[in-house]
C-alpha cells in the first residue's frame, strides 16, 4: 500500500504533498502536519503531479484550514488543482463552523460517539422511567374502566360487524391451536403422573390428578398462554400499525374515541371468549388424559370416568373459569395498551407485540399464583 | 368572499420535550380562504398543523377556532372538532374498512340519517372526488392519488367548515397534483370551506394560496406572512429563493 508523503520546505514555506492520499492508503494524522506549520504565517500548499487523492485529502486540507483559522495563519491553495479547490470551497464554511463548535464539546469523533451512545442509553433509561410508565398505564386503565361503565350504561357504540369479527378471531379461529396444546398438556400430565402413581400401585388416582390439574389450572393457563401469543400480539400489532398510519389520529379528528371504538370491542371479545375457550381446553385435556391413562394401564374407561366424577367438584370447574376471566382481561389490556401506545417507527409495532406477549405471560403467571394461593387458603 | 376570522393563533410556542420547534407565531385565517403554511423541510409545518388541530398542546400561546379556545386546560374542546376535518399526509384511511365504510362511519356516528341516506351521501362525496364506483374497494386496492381523494371524501363527510391538509401533494405525480389542486379550489369555491394547507409544492402554493405563512427552521418562527406577491418581494432571500425555486 503506497503511503502519502508531506514535506515542508522552510525556505519557500511550501507544504508539498505527494504519494497516495486516498482512503485506501496509510494517511498521516492532521496533527503531525500541524507540527510542521508552527511559527510560519504564510504557507503555500502544493500537490505533486502524480499524487493520488480523494475526499480524504480534502478533509486533511479542511483540517489545515481549521488549524490556520485558529492560529491566525494564512494558507494559500492557489497551486492546487481546480477540482480540489472547488471541493474545499463547497464544504469549507459548514465544515469549519461545525468542527469548531464540536471541538468545544468533544475532543474526537470517538469521544463524540461514546457520548452519543451514553446519551442514547440515558434516554432509554429515562424513557423507561417507572413513574412515568405507571402514570401512563393508570391513565389508560382509568379511561378503560370508564369506557366500560359508559358501555354498560348504553352510552358507547361500536360497530357490531367489528365486534363479531373480533369474537370469531378470539374463539373459533383459535380452536385448532387450543386443541393441540390442551391435548398435549393432558398427555404430559398423564405420563408424568403415572410414573409416580404406578410406584405406589395407585394408578386409579391419575383421574384425580388430571382432573384437578386440568380444571383448576392447566386448562385456563395453557389457553391463556396460547391467546397471549396469538390474539394479544395481534391486538398490539393491529393497533400499533393503525397508530403508525395515523388511523387512530384520524378517528380522534372525527371525535371518535379510540378507547370506545377500538379497545372496548377487543377487550370485551377476549374477556367473554376466554372462559369458553377454557371450557373447551378442559374437555380436550381431560380426554387426552383419559386416552393415555386407559391405554397404558389396566384402568377401564368406565372406572376412569367414575373416579373423575367422584374426585371433582363444581368448585374445581369454577376456579378455572374465574382464572380465565382474569387471564382474558390481562391479555386484552396488555395488547391494547401496548398497541395504542406504540410509536410511529416500523420497529415500534414489533416491540409492542413483543412487550404484549412478555407482559401478558408474566401477569398470567402472577395472577395464577395469586388465585391458586387464595383458593387454597379459603379452601375452595 | 367573507373576511371573518375563523382561526386565530396568538403567541404560539411549540416544543417537542425541551426542543423549540416554532415560537412567537401570530396569525389569523379568514373564512373561505386558502391559507398555506410553507417552509423548508424540518421547519415544523406539520407540527404547527398538529397544534391547530388539537393533536399537540402548545407550550405557550393560544389557538382559537370561531372565537373559542381550542384547548381547555390540558384537554381539547371536543365541541370544536365538528367544525374541522383533517386530511393526513398518508391518507390514514381505516385500512380494515371499505371506502364506503370509511366515509359513512362519521355520518353514522354523528347524524341521525337512515343507512339509505348515508349511502347516498357517500356516493355523492365520492363523486365530488371522482371516485364513483369505488365504494366497495379497500384502501390498499387504490393508488396513492386515489387514496388521497378517498381520504378527502371522508374528510368532507360531515361538511366541515375548515379542512386541514397535511402535505396533500407528497408522492403524487404532476397530473394528479394538478387534479388535486383543482379539487381543492372547487371545494373552497363550491362548498365555502376554509382550507389550511401544509405543503412545499411551490406550483400548488402559487395556484391556490390566498395567504401564506413562511416558517423558518433557523429562527424557529415565521419569516413572512401575506399574499404570494408579498412573499415574492420579501426582504428575506430565503423566502424569495423558495418561492422562485420552481
Amino acid at each position: 500500500m503506497e503511503k502519502g508523503f508531506v514535506n515542508f520546505d522552510f525556505s519557500s514555506k511550501e507544504l508539498a504533498f505527494s504519494g497516495n492520499w486516498t482512503i485506501w492508503s496509510e494517511l498521516q494524522e492532521s496533527d503531525m502536519i500541524f507540527e510542521k506549520l508552527q511559527d510560519n504565517h504564510i504557507i503555500k500548499i502544493k500537490l505533486d503531479e502524480n499524487t493520488k487523492w480523494d475526499s480524504s485529502f480534502v478533509v486533511i486540507l479542511l483540517d489545515i484550514l481549521k488549524y490556520a483559522k485558529k492560529n491566525n495563519l494564512i494558507i494559500n491553495l492557489d497551486c492546487l488543482p481546480d477540482k480540489i479547490i472547488k471541493l474545499v470551497e463547497l464544504s469549507k464554511d459548514d465544515y469549519l463552523s461545525n468542527n469548531i463548535s464540536n471541538e468545544q464539546t468533544s475532543t474526537s469523533i470517538e469521544n463524540n460517539n461514546n457520548e452519543k451512545s451514553h446519551k442514547s442509553l440515558a434516554n432509554r433509561l429515562l424513557s423507561s422511567d417507572p413513574v412515568k410508565k405507571t402514570k401512563k398505564f393508570v391513565e389508560f386503565f382509568g379511561e378503560w374502566v370508564f369506557a366500560h361503565v359508559l358501555f354498560v350504561k348504553g352510552k358507547v357504540r361500536f360497530r357490531s360487524k367489528d365486534y363479531l369479527e373480533l369474537v370469531c378471531n378470539s374463539s373459533i379461529d383459535a380452536l385448532p391451536i387450543i386443541t393441540l396444546i390442551s391435548f398435549l398438556s393432558g398427555v404430559v400430565l398423564a405420563y408424568v403422573g403415572l410414573v409416580q402413581l404406578e410406584a405406589f400401585g395407585a394408578e386409579i388416582l391419575i383421574a384425580n390428578l388430571i382432573g384437578f390439574g386440568i380444571l383448576r389450572d392447566m386448562g385456563a393457563l395453557m389457553a391463556a398462554i396460547v391467546m397471549a401469543g396469538r390474539t394479544g400480539a395481534a391486538y398490539a400489532a393491529q393497533l400499533g400499525t393503525m397508530n403508525s398510519n395515523d388511523e387512530i389520529d384520524a378517528l380522534s379528528s372525527f371525535n371518535i374515541n379510540p378507547m370506545h371504538f377500538l379497545v372496548l370491542p377487543r377487550t370485551l371479545a377476549l374477556i367473554l371468549m376466554m372462559p369458553l375457550l377454557t371450557i373447551y381446553a378442559d374437555i380436550i385435556g381431560l380426554i387426552a388424559g383419559a386416552v393415555i391413562a386407559c391405554s397404558t394401564t389396566n384402568i377401564s374407561v368406565t372406572e376412569y370416568y367414575s373416579q373423575t366424577i367422584y374426585a371433582l367438584g363444581v368448585n374445581d370447574f369454577i376456579v378455572g373459569i374465574i382464572k380465565s376471566f382474569a387471564f382474558g382481561f390481562v391479555i386484552a389490556l396488555c395488547g391494547c395498551y401496548y398497541g395504542i401506545n406504540s410509536g410511529k417507527k416500523a420497529m415500534d409495532v414489533g416491540n409492542s407485540a413483543t412487550n404484549t406477549v412478555v407482559a401478558s405471560i408474566v401477569y398470567i403467571v402472577i395472577f395464577d399464583a395469586i388465585f391458586t394461593i387464595f383458593f387454597s387458603l379459603v379452601k375452595f | 368572499m367573507m373576511n371573518d376570522i375563523i382561526i386565530k393563533v396568538e403567541n404560539l410556542l411549540l416544543q417537542h420535550d425541551t426542543k423549540v420547534i416554532q415560537q412567537n407565531l401570530n396569525f389569523a385565517i379568514k373564512q373561505q380562504e386558502i391559507f398555506t403554511i410553507m417552509g423548508p423541510s424540518g421547519c415544523g409545518k406539520s407540527t404547527v398543523l398538529k397544534a391547530l388541530t388539537g393533536f399537540l398542546q402548545p407550550t405557550k400561546g393560544n389557538v382559537s377556532i370561531k372565537d373559542k379556545s381550542l384547548w381547555r386546560g390540558d384537554a381539547v374542546d371536543q365541541s370544536l372538532k365538528r367544525y374541522f376535518a383533517v386530511l393526513f399526509q398518508n391518507s390514514a384511511l381505516w385500512s380494515y374498512m371499505t371506502i364506503e365504510e370509511n366515509i359513512s362511519l362519521p355520518l353514522s356516528r354523528f347524524s341521525k340519517l337512515s343507512p339509505k341516506m348515508i349511502s347516498k351521501i357517500v356516493k355523492y362525496k365520492l363523486s365530488l372526488v371522482n371516485l364513483s364506483g369505488y365504494e366497495s374497494y379497500f384502501p390498499y386496492e387504490l393508488s396513492g392519488g386515489m387514496q388521497r381523494r378517498a381520504a378527502l371524501a371522508r374528510a368532507l363527510a360531515l361538511d366541515p367548515e375548515i379542512l386541514f391538509f397535511d402535505e396533500p401533494h407528497a408522492g403524487l405525480d404532476p397530473v394528479t397534483i394538478e387534479k388535486l389542486d383543482d379539487l381543492i379550489l372547487s371545494i373552497r369555491d363550491n362548498l365555502g370551506t376554509t382550507i389550511v394547507l401544509v405543503t412545499h409544492e411551490v406550483g400548488s402554493i402559487k395556484k391556490l394560496s390566498d395567504n401564506i405563512l413562511f416558517l423558518d427552521n433557523t429562527k424557529k418562527t415565521f419569516l413572512e406572512l401575506g399574499t404570494l406577491d408579498v412573499l415574492m418581494h420579501s426582504k428575506y432571500n430565503k423566502v424569495q429563493e423558495f418561492i422562485n425555486a420552481h
